[in-house]
C-alpha cells in the first residue's frame, strides 16, 4: 500500500479541521507555588479554538479513580494538530459553542489518558469528574 | 448573430449552483450555451441567416455539472483522528446531476452511413443495416 502523500495528508488536514464546528476554551496546567512551597492551582487559557465534539457512544463508561473520584467518559473532542499536540492529562478543556452557537452554561471537561496524535489531528477523551 | 440573453445566462446559473461569477463568469456560460444550438421558434436551422438564437440549456447544464464531478474527483474518502469523511459523495451527486439534466437535453437524430458501403447494397447510397430481409414478409 501506498503511503500518503504530503498533499493528500495536508487535503485530509485540511478536510479535518473544516468539520470541527465547535468552539472550546483550552485550559493549560500552570500552577504557581506559593511562598511555602505549595502547589497552587491554575490555568493559561486559549479562548476560540476550533473542535469537534462527539457526545455520541461515549456515555455510561464510567471508571473509579485512584482517589476515589468517579470518571465519566463524556465526549471525544477532535482537534488540530497544532492546537492540540501540547495538551496533557493535566489540562481541561471547555466547549463554548457547538455548531456556532454559544452554550449556557459552558460544558466542562477534564482530559483522560493520553492525547492521541493521529495522522490528521489530536483525538482527546473528555471527561465528566464526579 | 444571436448569441445567449442574460436570462438564459442566470437561468443555467441557477442549475449549475455556481451563484457568483467567481468561478464560471457570465462569458464562460455563454460559451457553454453556445455548444447547443438548436432550431429556433420558426424553425429555423442555427446555420441559416435568420436563426434568432435558441439553446439546449440542459445539455450545457449537464456539461458543467460533469465538469464539476472532475474538479473533486480526487476526494477520496477517509476515516481518521475520530472523524468520517464521504468525501465522494460530492463527486457522486455531481455526476448523478449532470446525467439528470442530459437525460432532459432536446432529442436528435444520427444518420449512420457504413464506409466502404458492401458490395450488397445496391439499392441506396446510405447504406441501412436494418432493412426488411426478402423473406420477412413469409
Amino acid at each position: 500500500m501506498n503511503p500518503f502523500t504530503a498533499a493528500e495528508l495536508t487535503a485530509m488536514r485540511t478536510v479535518q479541521v473544516s468539520a470541527m464546528m465547535d468552539t472550546c476554551t483550552l485550559r493549560v496546567w500552570t500552577p504557581t507555588v506559593d511562598d511555602y512551597g505549595t502547589e497552587i492551582e491554575g490555568y493559561t487559557d486559549t479562548i476560540g479554538v476550533a473542535c469537534g465534539l462527539d457526545v455520541t457512544g461515549t456515555r455510561q463508561k464510567e471508571r473509579r479513580r485512584q482517589d476515589g473520584t468517579i470518571a465519566m467518559i463524556a465526549a471525544v473532542l477532535r482537534l488540530s494538530l497544532d492546537d492540540g499536540e501540547a495538551l496533557t492529562a493535566k489540562d481541561r478543556v471547555t466547549v463554548t459553542h457547538r455548531n456556532g452557537e454559544a452554550l449556557s452554561p459552558a460544558l466542562a471537561y477534564g482530559i483522560d489518558g493520553a492525547v492521541e496524535r493521529g495522522p490528521t489531528g489530536v483525538v482527546v477523551r473528555l471527561v465528566e469528574v464526579q | 448573430m444571436a448569441v445567449p440573453s442574460s436570462a438564459q445566462i442566470s437561468r443555467l446559473r441557477r442549475m449549475v449552483a455556481e451563484s457568483t461569477t467567481d468561478t464560471y463568469t457570465d462569458l464562460d456560460l455563454s460559451e457553454y450555451i453556445e455548444r447547443y444550438p438548436l432550431a429556433d421558434a420558426s424553425g429555423n436551422e442555427p446555420t441559416d441567416t435568420g436563426w434568432t438564437g435558441n439553446w439546449d440549456i440542459n445539455q450545457a447544464a449537464a456539461d458543467i455539472w460533469q465538469e464539476k464531478a472532475a474538479a473533486v474527483a480526487a476526494n477520496f474518502d477517509f476515516a481518521a483522528d475520530a472523524g468520517d469523511y464521504k468525501r465522494s459523495q460530492a463527486y457522486a451527486q455531481a455526476l448523478q446531476t449532470a446525467r439528470n439534466f442530459r437525460a432532459k437535453r432536446e432529442t436528435g437524430s444520427l444518420v449512420l452511413i457504413m464506409e466502404p458501403k458492401p458490395l450488397g447494397a445496391t439499392r441506396v447510397d446510405e447504406w441501412i443495416g436494418n432493412l426488411p430481409e426478402e423473406d420477412d414478409d413469409l
